[in-house]
């Protein structure tokens, strides 16, 4: 009851700011059109290309987490964090909550992409997924947020002992790109790249959710990709827990 | 089994340092300089429950730092801190039900919305059934007239509002143990009034355990009968407000107001001579002198008025935050 609760509060909240999360629509959006003009500026098939990166887009909104800069500046560096700790409640958790309203209203937006490109650009969006396959696509989707939130959140953590991950941040969240497919899809990769991508999580995240939607994946390669994800999830809990219990010790709730 | 036990807690803080200008910055670059800052050092009390305990010193003294190590909040350097039985930086979730942490510098509620808001998540936080909830909430809104904000916008309060709605906030649970730091910091003396008030009924009803945190002294003067005063991190007093009051008194000032201008050199046989301007002087003589000296100014000298004081609590505490003993 206190998680519903508290999804209402942050559902309110997001009700305050509404553009903001429309401004979070329109930099993926803006940033894979980008790449749609370049490849079609050399010469690449139009449909193709642009039903991957409108997919990306879809999919970065509903699986990227960014929980990363609020955890890292305002609860651990100015001392938010406070706020949490003196009350029965789980720190993983509230971050957890307070990103899925976003996330649902990056998934209404989504659907409304897709709708409005089915309908106007039909040739813009290749979608033949088996309707028996939906909720395991699902499944997929959830698994990704959480993977990308987990890992976020470990990042963000390390400003437990560094004065300034802003850098760190930034360098991550290209080597994401990068080998998550956001530059082009994976297979265009050189083959040194794609086995580095194969032993990272970030795949998992978006890239894999996205071909799962597409339809190319039989159920047999979708059920891989949930037993991948899971395997991911736990590593990633693990280490988020290990970061957590002493990164701990070095707060200081300075200015509190 | 005493409800609070702290037990040579220290807390030590490595801090950065770095010499002023360009070249401070261009060394630091290469080889960083670091000192450790003993923001607590070594101090052990006692608390019992239902007492309402003043924990008293200057800036800096480790006041906050003791109450975040008490609250669960930060990991001591050493030593080792019992409340209710509990070690604080486990946060355990009874635990933390039975505490309360409230910042006078520091906002708990959620900005963007009303206090209710944050009221009904708490609820749900704390696992407060709807008739506790009701009682308490009716109760505490009452007792800070505060009807009339519940459902404005937490941003939208004045500081005054905004304080007496995180009480409310961190009341709503019934902590046997409250941990107010500032509490009535940037409030106007109306306001201060009504704080204290509230702190002693709370702690009156519940029996509740009470550290406050204050750097006005009515607060500690009003509301505390023991107090603690740590200052540099070290604790310099651990015990009644009225004794150290008492041990710091064996002066009294006497201050006159002549009829006519008196010369300093006449006074000097009363006692100290603190200031003198012909009229108006001020004359500190000790304790048990007092009355033979103040019949004596009233039979030789043409006096107008006169009062014997005590010296300030202030003045006090502040000689001794300075000299560093009690």
């Amino acid at each position: 009851m206190k998680w519903l609760r508290m999804l209402g509060l942050y559902f309110e909240r997001v009700f305050e700011y509404r553009l903001r999360s429309f401004i979070w629509l329109l930099l993926p959006l803006t940033n894979n059109m980008t790449l749609i003009l370049f490849w079609n500026g050399a010469g690449m098939n139009t449909s193709a290309v642009s039903s991957y990166y409108i997919l990306m887009t879809i999919g970065g909104l509903l699986t990227t987490s960014h929980v990363e800069f609020e955890v890292s500046e305002i609860d651990i560096k100015q001392g938010q964090l406070v706020n949490y700790l003196t009350k029965p409640i789980s720190y993983y958790w509230v971050n957890f909550f307070s990103e899925i309203p976003y996330r649902v209203l990056q998934a209404v937006y989504a659907s409304i992409l897709i709708g409005a490109l089915l309908i106007f650009f039909p040739n813009a969006l290749k979608l033949s997924l088996n309707p028996l396959h939906i909720p395991l696509v699902i499944f997929i989707f959830v698994l990704g947020y959480l993977l990308s939130f987990t890992f976020k959140l470990s990042l963000a953590y390390l400003s437990f002992w560094f004065k300034d991950i802003h850098g760190l941040m930034e360098l991550v969240t290209i080597i994401i790109i990068i080998f998550s497919g956001g530059v082009m899809p994976l297979p265009w990769y050189p083959k040194i790249l794609q086995t580095i991508s194969n032993f990272l999580p970030f795949a998992y995240s978006g890239y894999y959710a996205i071909t799962a939607l597409q339809g190319i994946v039989p159920l047999f390669g979708l059920f891989s990709i949930v037993l991948i994800q899971c395997v991911w999830l736990g590593v990633l809990l693990f280490i988020n827990k290990i970061l957590w219990k002493n990164g701990i010790k070095e707060f200081t709730a300075v200015g509190q | 089994m005493s409800t609070l036990s702290v037990s040579h807690l220290t807390k030590h803080y490595r801090i950065y340092k770095k010499e002023a200008g360009l070249m401070g910055s261009i060394n630091s670059f290469f080889k960083r300089t670091y000192e450790t800052s003993k923001a607590v050092d070594d101090i052990s009390f006692t608390i019992e429950q239902g007492e309402l305990i003043g924990f008293i010193g200057p800036n800096g003294a480790g006041k906050t730092t003791t109450l975040k190590c008490l609250s669960g909040l930060i990991y001591p350097t050493s030593g080792e801190i019992k409340v209710l039985g509990y070690t604080p930086f486990d946060r355990n979730y009874d635990f933390l039900r039975s505490i309360s942490l409230v910042m006078g510098q520091k906002s708990q509620l959620w900005w963007d919305l009303p206090p209710m808001e944050s009221y009904l998540l708490y609820k749900e936080m704390y696992d407060i059934s709807d008739s506790h909830f009701k009682s308490s909430l009716e109760e505490l809104v009452e007792l800070l007239e505060l009807k009339e904000v519940l459902h404005v916008q937490v941003r939208k309060l004045s500081l005054g509002q905004r304080m007496k709605c995180e009480l409310v906030a961190q009341l709503l649970h019934s902590p046997k143990i409250l941990f107010l730091d500032e509490p009535t910091i940037g409030l106007d003396i109306v306001m201060q009034q009504k704080i204290r008030s509230f702190v002693r009924e709370y702690n009156r009803k519940f029996n509740a355990t009470i550290l406050l945190t204050s750097h006005y002294m009515d607060d500690v003067k009003e509301l505390c009968k023991r107090v603690i005063i740590i200052n540099h991190g070290k604790l310099l007093y651990d015990g009644a407000l009225s004794d150290i009051v008492s041990k710091h008194t064996q002066l009294k000032r006497i201050s006159i107001v002549f009829e006519k201008e008196i010369a300093k050199s006449d006074l000097d046989k009363v006692g100290v001579v603190i200031s003198h301007d012909g009229i108006n002087s001020v004359v500190e003589v000790s304790k048990d002198k007092a009355p033979e000296m103040t019949s004596y100014l009233l039979s030789h000298f043409p006096v107008e008025d006169l009062t014997v004081e005590e010296p300030q609590i202030e003045e006090i505490i502040s000689t001794i935050f300075s000299s560093e003993k009690v």
